[in-house]
């Protein structure tokens, strides 16, 4: 059964989220439970666990912040059954230095999950390549090449 | 179809996938459609659309026989399933041991769409950092042609 509400929380909260980026004063996390957990896959300097709409806030948030400075979020697609939702984002972000994240705006897997008007999870797939390299300035290196490098590995 | 039935090809693929991994001698495209359309997002290597069973045959079929070693724990595990229509969204863990001996432990979101009792067409997204460390034998390091942010 596509559960509307549900989605419609999600679809908010992406909209918001687009705003934000875009310089709009509004405040996304007015959609997250207060002890929601956001969820970034991979190993990236931003991926983890942030648990409670306040870790949320200042740890990704704050990083969020320093990393993007302009951008926009949309939604692709969706599927919603009761209080899951899964959806295709695609998200396009340019660094302050004006490395473009996801030049080729390829989707992105988000999956949420919702009780009442709140987001209690959410669970993102980022292009972890790109933010290695667009937002972190980093480099895949093959590990042949690793002490002819004069820094070796990260 | 019924929601059950789309569910049920969905769990059968993910099913045939633990099998194969684990080197049973089960075809796991016996449940994708001949005019498959599988994307994968991202910047790996691999990531495009495969526009025919054939095509994902030939590349994904070859590359994940010479890219993983068989291991009777290995596979894709499906861990979450939402099913509208002919659609499904999955969440799934896929477990490993590359050629290179690294261990492979990803996570995976998948939308697929059920037609004539087959996967169709499936848009995934995954760790492609992991993808590059493990299976390309690749590590990370400053890319001394990009600005770094400040405190990375």
């Amino acid at each position: 059964m596509m559960s509307s509400s549900a989605a419609s929380v999600v679809s908010r909260f992406i909209a918001s989220v687009d705003q934000l980026i875009a310089g709009v004063r509004v405040d996304p996390l007015q959609y997250l439970a207060e002890d929601a957990v956001l969820e970034v896959i991979g190993t990236t300097p931003i991926s983890g666990i942030y648990r409670g709409r306040e870790e949320i806030r200042l740890l990704f948030g704050c990083t969020a912040q320093r990393l993007i400075a302009s951008g926009s979020v949309q939604q692709f697609d969706v599927i919603a059954d009761g209080e899951e939702v899964a959806a295709f984002l695609n998200i396009r972000l340019t660094t302050p230095a004006g490395e473009v994240y996801n030049a080729q705006v390829d989707p992105a897997g988000c999956w949420f999950r919702v009780v009442g008007d709140k987001l209690v999870e959410i669970r993102l797939f980022p292009d972890t390549t790109q933010v290695e390299t667009q937002l972190f300035g980093r480099r895949f290196v093959p590990n042949e090449a690793r002490g002819s490098q004069s820094g070796g590995g990260s | 179809m019924s929601e059950k039935e789309v569910e049920a090809v969905v769990r059968q693929f993910f099913d045939l996938n633990v099998r194969a991994l684990r080197g049973e001698p089960v075809d796991l495209f016996t449940v994708l459609h001949e005019e498959l359309r599988w994307t994968m997002t991202g910047s790996t290597p691999v990531a495009r659309s495969y526009r025919s069973l054939q095509e994902f045959k030939d590349i994904i079929g070859r590359a994940l026989a010479v890219s993983f070693r068989p291991h009777p724990t290995f596979g894709l595990y499906l861990r979450r399933i939402i099913v509208s229509g002919n659609r499904a969204a999955v969440i799934a863990r896929g477990h490993g041991e590359t050629a290179y001996g690294h261990t492979y432990n990803n996570q995976y979101f998948f939308f697929m769409e059920v037609r004539d009792g087959k996967i169709a067409r499936v848009l995934e997204s995954c760790d492609g950092s992991l993808v590059w460390q493990s299976v390309y034998d690749r590590h990370l390091e400053p890319d001394p042609g990009r600005q770094r942010p400040a405190g990375a």
